[in-house]
């Protein structure tokens, strides 16, 4: 009676495995698609739930977190420099700039009704790297109907597929940053670095752009 | 003896003047011919203007390379081969822009390096890239934005 439950088992075993490999594939968001859209519709209802923009920030940083890779994110927009920075210094800079991205695009939200999102499809750009294209359209009646062209870049890291580079109607989000920055770390280092970002946290929301 | 004088300096100037056009040659071609002084890189553009073969790749404004070869891949994005000098090691983030000298002026290639410790291998590809911004589809939102059935902002409004 054992062994034949014992065959029983052995027999079922390859197709068990593949179970549990559907199972793994799908919780661990393996899919970069579906992971991105979870997030931004995550980011929106947050955004989007009437509650005023003052502390917008604070609540959507737990959600960023998840889905934006801030450490590389952080270390490309330093571009070369980010290795002459001490490991504290690093760390600084990674704090202060996710907490300025975090703020300048918070206040982006405007009007109160949602855009609505089409995605792409991705296409895979290296093996662990991907981009997904997708078209933003607004209602506010202040700016014009013409959908923006938002493609967003994802990385696989060992906690699943985060975004690394945002392209707003092709202009990179890091490439931008980079730019500014390595005048910053040219002039200065890490010290001007930290100066100016902790300056401009401090500083009002209207001027934060 | 005078006449094979002046033939000897004659071939001896003809020589002069051939060695002189194969050393501009190589200079022109950055030793492309001997393939030691440089290496290639690849990228990949959603849309690359009116870059050409031959264009340059800069790095802050001063030229490193320039471009060899542009072909098609099956999902229809450009895909660009540079032609890099040995002596410039580019880290593995690297960003490849494509910009405009002036207003219409000519496209290039701008790297930014980035901070990764790993370099680009020779034959490797940059990932990360810009392609060139349409300037006409941009003026053309700015200009025909309002025409859409959104009425136009009153100067009262809140942006």
């Amino acid at each position: 009676m054992r062994t034949e439950f014992f065959r029983y088992l052995l027999k079922s075993f390859p197709v068990l495995l593949v179970f549990a490999a559907v199972r793994l594939a799908c919780g661990s968001g393996d899919d970069p698609a579906t992971m991105l859209r979870s997030s931004v519709d995550e980011v929106l209802s947050i955004a989007y739930s009437g509650r005023d923009n003052e502390t917008l920030p604070a609540r959507v940083r737990p959600t960023l977190e998840k889905c934006f890779a801030f450490d590389l994110v952080t270390r490309q927009v330093m571009g070369p420099g980010w290795r002459q920075f001490s490991a504290a210094d690093q760390k600084r800079a990674t704090e202060l700039f996710s907490e300025l991205v975090i703020r300048t695009y918070s206040a982006r939200v405007v009007g109160t009704q949602r855009p609505k999102i089409a995605y792409g499809t991705p296409v895979t750009i290296a093996s662990d790297r991907c981009e997904i294209p997708s078209r933003v359209s607004h209602f506010t009646a202040s700016s014009s109907n013409e959908p923006i062209a938002v493609v967003y870049r994802m990385i696989r890291l060992p906690g699943g597929w985060r975004i690394y580079d945002v392209l707003i109607e092709g202009v990179s989000f890091v490439s931008n940053y980079r730019a500014q920055f390595e005048e910053l770390i040219q002039k200065g280092g890490a010290p001007l670095v930290i100066r100016t970002l902790e300056a401009k946290l401090a500083a009002p929301a209207a001027s934060r752009s | 003896m005078k006449q094979s004088n002046i033939e000897l300096s004659v071939g001896a100037f003809v020589l002069i003047g051939i060695a002189a056009i194969v050393w501009f040659a190589i200079q022109a071609g950055a030793g492309v011919a001997f393939g030691g002084a440089t290496y290639q890189v690849n990228a990949r553009f959603t849309n690359i203007g009116g870059l050409k073969p031959g264009s340059q790749v800069l790095i802050a404004g001063v030229p490193v390379g320039h471009v060899e070869k542009i072909d098609l891949d099956s999902q229809y994005a450009a895909i660009v081969q540079m032609i890099v000098n040995k002596g410039v090691h580019l880290p593995s983030d690297t960003i490849a822009s494509i910009k405009t000298s002036g207003l219409i002026g000519d496209k290039f290639i701008a790297l930014a390096p980035g901070a990764d410790s790993g370099n680009l291998p020779p034959g490797g590809t940059i990932t990360d890239t810009e392609s060139a911004l349409d300037l006409e589809s941009l003026v053309s939102r700015f200009a025909f934005g309002n025409v859409s059935s959104s009425p136009a902002p009153s100067p009262s409004e809140p942006k």
